[in-house]
């Protein structure tokens, strides 16, 4: 009798971890497959909920600092150190060349030429979106929407992405 | 052979001579060292990607908002102060746009540089943060108190004279067949009113404040604060109200010293005679 109880148990904790091994890489090899969902002007709205404002000041002028640092770059035309910052998931949909007429792009936008002097910005709104930020910037009456993502790299300290 | 005296002069210029020496190499040594003016310069090497988590204090918050109001007023800039200007004070007021140019024309308030004078800050709801700036009129006497009401960071609306909002929410409540129906509240920095409906649910006729012993409302929070109305139309007086009838009242209570509006919760209706029973009751009715 104890002999029959000991070998279902056995059994039952093969099948346990076989199933959990099983579903453990399935999992995985979906995931590696899987396109992480990407914010566009189309998907915005799913993000723009008021519930989802950060109300949290230290967030808010954290990332305020990362649009001072990205404009500033932008002014001084660093594209390659732009470029090496932008979101990875991002820039696959796109080649090389057209990542830094995006950027100039970006910077057109940022800093019209002839307002070089007068540029004035306000980080009006920030969202979360996922794993990731969601921001709402005022630029000379534009209003531009980039997403902010935080990076593992010890010499950067954010990654962001345009929404288009 | 040098004389004595000669010998001693020797000795003393070279001594001195070699105590210039020193010094000049001492003086060369640190002009060599010390710092050029660009290293000393507290200005950053620029590098994209990288910032710093700045530190948050309160006082930067009111700065922003401070400089904000500053440049609103000092422009003239009517539509952007009066987009700013909430609903519920527009509502509440009954004003248009021309009722707030007016009303800022009558403080002397536009065209003009402000100054902080003072400020305070209080949590009244949820997320909703308020700050109250007290600005006067570079020069002048003339002040303004804009009370701005923030709920994330930099989306506000603002207000003024210490009005903070104004809801027509209900909340009911009822205890020993006793409804209490608060229509409407009115939250100042310094104070919040209620207006309330009393109805008489019982089978027979309700007494208030029975034997007349002083005003029967206290609200009271959370941490057993308790505020007597500083102006009510609930009278000192005995009120009878009859089986089914009800009646509307006003009571002001002062908040000034403790800011904590979230907290009040509770108003107790204090010796209430129910007829056919014996002695009085008092009500505790949650408003929150």
């Amino acid at each position: 009798m104890l002999d029959k109880i000991k070998t279902i148990l056995t059994i039952a904790l093969i099948v346990i971890v076989i199933f959990a091994i099983g579903y453990s890489i399935i999992k995985l090899i979906i995931s590696a497959f899987e396109t992480p969902e990407l914010i566009t002007m189309d998907t915005l709205s799913k993000y723009t909920k008021e519930t989802n404002v950060i109300t949290s000041y230290s967030t808010y002028f954290y990332y305020e600092n990362c649009m001072k640092n990205l404009v500033e770059a932008c002014q001084k035309e660093l594209y390659k150190e732009l470029y090496n910052i932008y979101i990875d998931d991002y820039k696959n949909e796109i080649t090389n060349d057209e990542i830094v007429n995006k950027l100039k792009a970006i910077r057109e936008m940022l800093i019209p030429k002839d307002i070089d002097d007068d540029i004035k910005y306000n980080l009006k709104k920030l969202y979360y979106a996922g794993t990731n930020y969601l921001a709402e910037i005022e630029i000379n009456n534009y209003t531009i929407y980039l997403v902010f993502a935080e990076t593992n790299s010890k010499e950067i300290d954010y990654n962001f992405a345009l929404v288009k | 052979m040098l004389d004595y005296e000669t010998q001693r002069k020797l000795i003393i210029v070279f001594v001195l001579a070699a105590i210039l020496t020193i010094i000049v190499t001492i003086v060369a040594l640190v002009f060599i060292w010390l710092p050029s003016k660009e290293n000393i310069s507290d200005e950053k090497v620029f590098e994209v990607g990288k910032v710093e988590q700045p530190a948050y204090t309160e006082e930067v918050v009111v700065e922003n908002y401070y400089k904000q109001m500053y440049i609103l007023f000092r422009n003239n800039d009517l539509d952007a102060i009066y987009d700013l200007v909430g609903k519920d004070y527009l509502e509440y007021f009954k004003y248009d746009k021309e009722d707030v140019i007016n009303l800022l024309r009558d403080k002397s308030v536009l065209t003009r540089g402000l100054e902080l004078v003072q400020y305070k800050s209080f949590l009244v709801s949820g997320y909703t943060n308020v700050y109250e700036l007290d600005l006067k009129v570079k020069d002048e006497a003339y002040t303004i108190n804009i009370v701005i009401r923030e709920t994330s960071p930099n989306e506000y609306t603002i207000a003024f004279d210490k009005f903070i909002d104004y809801g027509e929410d209900t909340y009911t409540s009822t205890k020993n067949s006793i409804k209490l129906e608060i229509y409407k509240k009115i939250r100042y920095t310094n104070s919040i009113q209620y207006d309330f409906k009393l109805n008489n649910g019982y089978n027979k006729s309700v007494k208030i404040n029975s034997g007349a012993s002083g005003n029967p409302l206290i609200l009271i929070n959370s941490q057993g604060k308790t505020r007597r109305p500083v102006m009510t139309t609930l009278s000192v007086a005995e009120i009878e109200l009859s089986s089914g009838q009800g009646r509307s009242f006003t009571a002001v209570f002062d908040i000034e010293d403790t800011y904590d509006f979230i907290t009040y919760n509770t108003l107790v209706i204090k010796n209430v005679q129910f007829d056919g029973m014996h002695g009085a009751d008092n009500l505790e009715f949650t408003i929150n």
